[in-house]
């Protein structure tokens, strides 16, 4: 260049406004426009006072330090100006030997430009400090931004982490979800699904079977794009779906949200089926809100109370359905439950729509929310109205009942099998003083009563083991007779209730028959009373007759004049008549008391009728009438099986009714067979006459007792009126019958027809012939006991007359006294007399005295039940008075000389009582053999057994046990129709106690156990 | 237009009216771009679209949208961002004024894919001076009055500020007239 260039002052600023001009000496001659801002010239007069040179490191010690910084870079410092730095070079100017320095100043930052009042314009133009600056903070600016970048980067990367972790999670979502969802597009192609829509491979909808792939396009083909949601339900895996389809237009796909709703079908289900239920269940449904009116009722509610949902909504129950008849406490209990949020059941009186009443019962419940607050009542309610009827019925039915037991006679206790009671009756514990309610009682163990009851009998531990006893056998037992400690007798049954074979309970009635005991025991004394007056009528009518007869006897036998034989005669047919009439009455008498017997043996009627027409044949002819016989049926058996004598009496009756009541004409016997078979003919006998007849009135009671056809007829034909009760009553005995047919005034006809069987000559008696052992009879001992003279009288009469040394005792005392002083071959024994009987006599002669002497009894009672009293006693047979004298000479022959003299003979001809009578157990078995059967083996094992017992401790002396035994078995005998111990183990039980070891006791225990041996053999062979 | 202008924006919007409102004209604007960089040239049509959406989703016209940024890139951007940058253009509203131009080009150099305005200025008198916008760029002259605006609150001057010509007008470049 070799140029140089000139500047002024304002250009050389303007180039460099921060220049610095330095002399040789250092001082600072000028500074730049824009430095003066920064540095007072005046503070800068020494350049190197002012300012340092850090880079490069120079002292400043001449101007030639300055020189030596030529084309470096320099950077000046002034410590002075808060270190203020300029950066340049030094330019060396020869000519004036001055230091040029032009740099700028070095700022850190715009900042600093700023503070030192620099403007832009300060610098020149082509200085790039400020844009350095500014490109500084451009720089700056960039590494914030990209350290608000890396924030933002990092904000954003743990943003997307969890975003990403959200996603995931979200992703997973779906994945874990066990409900299939699946995307599928519009065509039905599968985008995406999650693990349980990859199991659904068969689907089961609308009765089609499709794999997936086909169901997901049925289901794109199916939707409306343009709805927001198709829901199907189907079946895949036995699980029931329902899946929600809901297409996303802008995305163009159809998001499918499965929900397993197995549980929930089964659920509505049953509902379903609930519902049907309750809609069709025959009782009557409500659902009220929580205040209680209806919100829905079911068609039973319709049909039962006639209104329809439509009528009741809104109402509450009460109002619709209750009346007058409702009862206003069940309804308040009602309105209260429901007040208090309470189940509720009652019944109650209703009406229905047409008014017409009926009985409900209602079980009401509230209905709560998750929250337990009420939100409505549920009530069934069902028509009890039947219920409620059938119920009065049985009501009224029980009380019935329930008064009836109470009010039995007989006292009642139903026990379980535990024993424990179902049933008791008043009666039951007024029979044995029990205060407790019968209804209180019931389950209470009924062996307390056991117990309590006991006491009431004499002892009461063989009370109580009878019961055990009876309580463990379990078998039927009808008819105890229980005798309390307070004379009550009580007859007990037990029954055992047994339902279809299993063993249920016990069932005892408890009867009390003191009354029947007490009139039993009345009648029986009654009887005996009668009895007793029979035979004793018997006994003082006879004996006197008896004298009569026997004295008439011995008068005929004496020489007597005309008149003496005419007055005997007299006398002698008068007490025949009245022998008659005493016969007839006492006749009577023993058929009332059933204690006549009929015989049964051979004869021949023909005979009989021949020999009655030669008895009546004087009677006859004295009025003038014939008497015949006009026919006699030639078929007629000789032999007829029967009772002759009583025939004869019969006949004889109505044969003297015919003459008597005939005064013209004839009577006729007729006699025919009727009947006749190999065994049997019916006879009849006619007796016809021509008497004044009879009305057709009369004839109605001809049989009665005392009948005559009016007192005339007793005036003028005499007689008690009792012939043809008797005759009837002979004939209904023999099971014939007898009619009657007259005509007043023309005559009547009486026929007579009973049926015989056709017997042989052996049936025929043998014929009385006259006792003729006459010298056998001399000299024997015979002692007559009897407290009427006359008797004896007679008796002594008789035997005297064949040798027989006779002593007479009035009594039995006497006797005794006779009989233990000296010795007798036989006894001749009254019954009736006064202090110790004949009985008692005979059994102190026997028992005491120890004697086997035959006794006849010397009797009027000749009657059932008397002679089997003589036999008992101990008498060996019976005599009748009046004295028959030919039996009488006989029988007592037969004693004298008999070699068998045992205490209790069979007498001949005489009926044997039966052993047993099984009748009454038959009754109560009512055809049942097993039963009956079993009864008897029972007897056969416990009687045997119970003689045993009786008779050890009898031996041990232990007579309240030998009282209990018999007390035992006395049912038991009874039961078996012992009769012939009825008494006897009466006796036993009743005065066992008193007897103690005596002799009496003894012999009813050895009758006891004889008789007992007796029917258990006899008993076994009817098993057999 | 560099980053910085959007970014500016972007505070402005964000720190007066919230950064939701900042989403919604980002969304609105369609522009999606999670981070502008300062130093970083963006198509001129991000801005415009900003300022569109701006406008549409703050329910204020573009012009006072511009205006907004215009006061908000001097006081804000300049002031805080650039550390005293625009300060340091002058001491007073005038000096900086007339510094201006030289200021403009300056930065030109500075951002080389920048193609800034150019000022000019004229009837430069004691409080007024004309300042001529030359730009390619159309429909900004709001932003420019936000400028001056801007630097008279700086500068703390009440200044008044007249657009005298305008490209609209079919004249070549904006002139603002500014008193104070």
């Amino acid at each position: 260049m070799g140029d140089s260039f000139y500047f002024d002052d304002t250009q050389f600023n303007r180039l460099f406004p921060f220049f610095i001009l330095i002399n040789c000496d250092l001082k600072v001659i000028a500074i730049g426009k824009s430095l003066s801002k920064l540095i007072d010239k005046e503070d800068v007069k020494q350049f190197n006072q002012f300012f340092s040179i850090p880079r490069p490191h120079t002292q400043i010690n001449s101007l030639d330090d300055l020189k030596a910084l030529k084309d470096q870079l320099v950077v000046l410092q002034s410590p002075l100006k808060n270190n203020l730095m300029l950066r340049g070079q030094f330019e060396y100017l020869n000519e004036k030997d001055e230091m040029l320095f032009i740099g700028s100043p070095w700022f850190a930052s715009m900042e600093q430009i700023i503070n030192n009042n620099l403007a832009i314009d300060d610098f020149a133009i082509h200085d790039p400090v400020i844009d350095l600056l500014h490109l500084l903070k451009s720089t700056e600016i960039t590494n914030e931004d990209l350290k608000e970048l890396i924030s933002t980067i990092n904000t954003q990367k743990d943003n997307l982490k969890k975003i990403n972790k959200e996603v995931q999670d979200i992703a997973l979502f779906p994945e874990q979800d066990p409900d299939p969802i699946i995307r599928i597009n519009f065509e039905g192609d599968l985008l995406q699904n999650n693990s349980a829509a990859a199991k659904l491979t068969i689907i089961e909808y609308n009765d089609n079977t499709y794999n997936s792939e086909e169901f997901l396009k049925l289901i794109a083909s199916n939707i409306d794009k343009n709805d927001q949601r198709l829901v199907i339900e189907s079946r895949s895996n036995n699980i029931d779906y329902s899946f929600v389809c809901v297409p996303i237009q802008k995305e163009e796909y159809i998001n499918i949200y499965g929900r397993n709703i197995t549980k929930q079908k089964i659920v509505q289900q049953e509902l379903e089926n609930l519902s049907l239920i309750v809609q069709e269940t025959i009782n009557a449904v409500i659902i009220t809100d929580a205040k209680g009116k209806i919100e829905w009722v079911n068609k039973a509610f319709e049909k039962m109370t006639g209104f329809n949902l439509a009528e009741s909504l809104g109402k509450t129950p009460g109002s619709l359905l209750q009346g007058i008849g409702s009862d206003q406490e069940t309804v308040a209990y009602m309105k209260q439950q429901i007040i208090n949020e309470k189940p509720f059941t009652c019944e109650i009186f209703n009406y229905k729509k047409t008014g017409e009443g009926y009985w409900l019962r209602i079980n009401g419940q509230p209905i709560f929310d998750k929250h337990g607050k009420v939100i409505q009542f549920f009530a069934i309610e069902e028509d009890i109205t039947f219920e409620r009827q059938a119920q009065e019925k049985i009501r009224i039915s029980a009380n019935r009942m329930s008064s009836l037991i109470a009010n039995l006679h007989a006292g009642i206790l139903l026990e379980k099998d535990d024993r424990s009671i179902a049933l008791i009756n008043e009666r039951f514990c007024k029979f044995f003083n029990i205060k407790t309610d019968p209804i209180q009682m019931i389950d209470s163990d009924a062996t307390k009563i056991i117990d309590q009851s006991k006491y009431f009998f004499s002892n009461p531990e063989l009370y109580a083991t009878r019961i055990g006893e009876i309580i463990r056998n379990k078998e039927l037992v009808v008819g105890d007779i229980l005798e309390l400690v307070d004379n009550r007798f009580i007859e007990r049954d037990y029954i055992p209730i047994i339902n279809d074979g299993i063993f249920e309970g016990h069932l005892w009635v408890f009867t009390d028959i003191t009354e029947k005991i007490t009139s039993e025991k009345k009648l029986e004394e009654l009887a005996y009373n009668k009895q007793n007056f029979l035979a004793n009528m018997s006994h003082e009518i006879r004996t006197p007759m008896n004298a009569i007869i026997g004295m008439i006897q011995q008068l005929q036998k004496t020489t007597l004049d005309k008149k003496q034989d005419l007055y005997l005669g007299t006398i002698s047919t008068a007490s025949q008549n009245l022998m008659v009439i005493i016969n007839e009455i006492l006749d009577l008498s023993k058929l009332e008391e059933g204690k006549i017997s009929l015989e049964k043996i051979g004869f021949n009627l023909k005979s009989l009728l021949e020999k009655l027409i030669m008895i009546m044949a004087l009677e006859a002819k004295n009025k003038g009438l014939e008497l015949t016989n006009s026919f006699c049926d030639s078929r007629l058996h000789p032999i007829l099986l029967g009772d002759p004598y009583r025939i004869n009496q019969i006949l004889l009756n109505l044969v003297s009714n015919a003459i008597k009541f005939t005064d013209l004409g004839k009577v006729d016997i007729v006699c025919n067979v009727l009947e006749d078979s190999d065994t049997l003919q019916q006879i009849e006998i006619k007796v016809c006459d021509t008497g004044i007849g009879m009305d057709q009135a009369f004839i109605k009671n001809l049989f009665e007792k005392f009948q005559q056809e009016d007192h005339s007829i007793t005036r003028r034909f005499g007689g008690t009126g009792l012939g043809m009760n008797i005759s009837k009553s002979l004939i209904d005995l023999m099971d014939g019958e007898i009619s009657v047919e007259s005509i007043k005034g023309k005559g009547t006809v009486i026929s007579v027809r009973i049926k015989f069987h056709k017997g042989t000559k052996v049936d025929l008696p043998k014929k009385g012939k006259p006792f003729t052992k006459i010298k056998k009879l001399n000299g024997k001992k015979i002692l007559v006991v009897d407290d009427n003279e006359m008797n004896r009288l007679v008796a002594a009469t008789v035997l005297n007359q064949f040798g027989v040394l006779v002593t007479e005792a009035d009594n039995g005392e006497t006797a005794i006294k006779e009989l233990r002083q000296n010795t007798f071959d036989l006894v001749l024994m009254d019954i009736k007399m006064p202090g110790m009987n004949g009985y008692e006599t005979t059994k102190i002669i026997r028992n005491e005295l120890k004697l086997i002497t035959p006794i006849i009894a010397f009797t009027a009672n000749v009657v059932k039940g008397e002679i089997e009293k003589c036999l008992e006693a101990g008498m060996n047979d019976y005599l009748a008075k009046p004295i028959e004298k030919n039996q009488f000479l006989k029988t007592i022959y037969h004693w004298l000389n008999t070699s068998e003299n045992s205490i209790i003979p069979v007498a001949e001809n005489k009926s044997q009582l039966p052993l047993y009578d099984l009748s009454k157990l038959e009754e109560i078995a009512k055809g049942n053999k097993q039963f009956v059967n079993k009864m008897v083996n029972l007897f056969i094992k416990e009687a045997a057994s119970s003689v045993s017992q009786i008779k050890i401790a009898f031996q041990d002396g232990d007579f309240s046990k030998v009282k209990a035994i018999a007390h035992r078995i006395k049912p038991s005998i009874d039961n078996m129709g012992i009769s012939s111990l009825k008494n006897d183990i009466r006796e036993i039980e009743k005065h066992a106690e008193i007897y103690l070891s005596s002799k009496q006791l003894d012999t009813l225990i050895t009758k006891l156990e004889t008789k007992i041996a007796l029917v258990i053999n006899d008993l076994k062979e009817y098993l057999n | 237009m560099y980053g910085i202008i959007n970014k500016s924006i972007q505070d402005l919007i964000t720190h007066t009216f919230g950064s939701d409102k900042w989403d919604a004209v980002k969304e609105k604007s369609g522009i999606d771009i999670d981070f502008f960089l300062s130093n970083e040239p963006y198509n001129d049509d991000i801005t415009y679209k900003l300022a569109g959406a701006a406008s549409e989703v703050l329910g204020i016209s573009v012009g006072e949208v511009l205006h907004a940024f215009g006061e908000w890139w001097i006081l804000k951007t300049g002031k805080e961002k650039y550390g005293g940058l625009i300060e340091a253009g002058g001491k007073n509203l005038r000096d900086f004024l007339v510094n201006l131009p030289l200021f403009h080009n300056r930065i030109m150099l500075m951002y080389p894919k920048l193609t800034p305005p150019e000022f000019k200025v004229s009837n430069i008198g004691e409080n007024s001076i004309h300042v001529h916008y030359h730009s390619k760029r159309e429909g900004l002259q709001e932003f420019v009055r936000g400028l001056l605006v801007g630097l008279s609150k700086m500068y703390k001057v009440d200044s008044k500020i007249e657009l005298i010509q305008s490209r609209e007008d079919g004249d070549t470049h904006e002139i603002f007239k500014v008193n104070w």
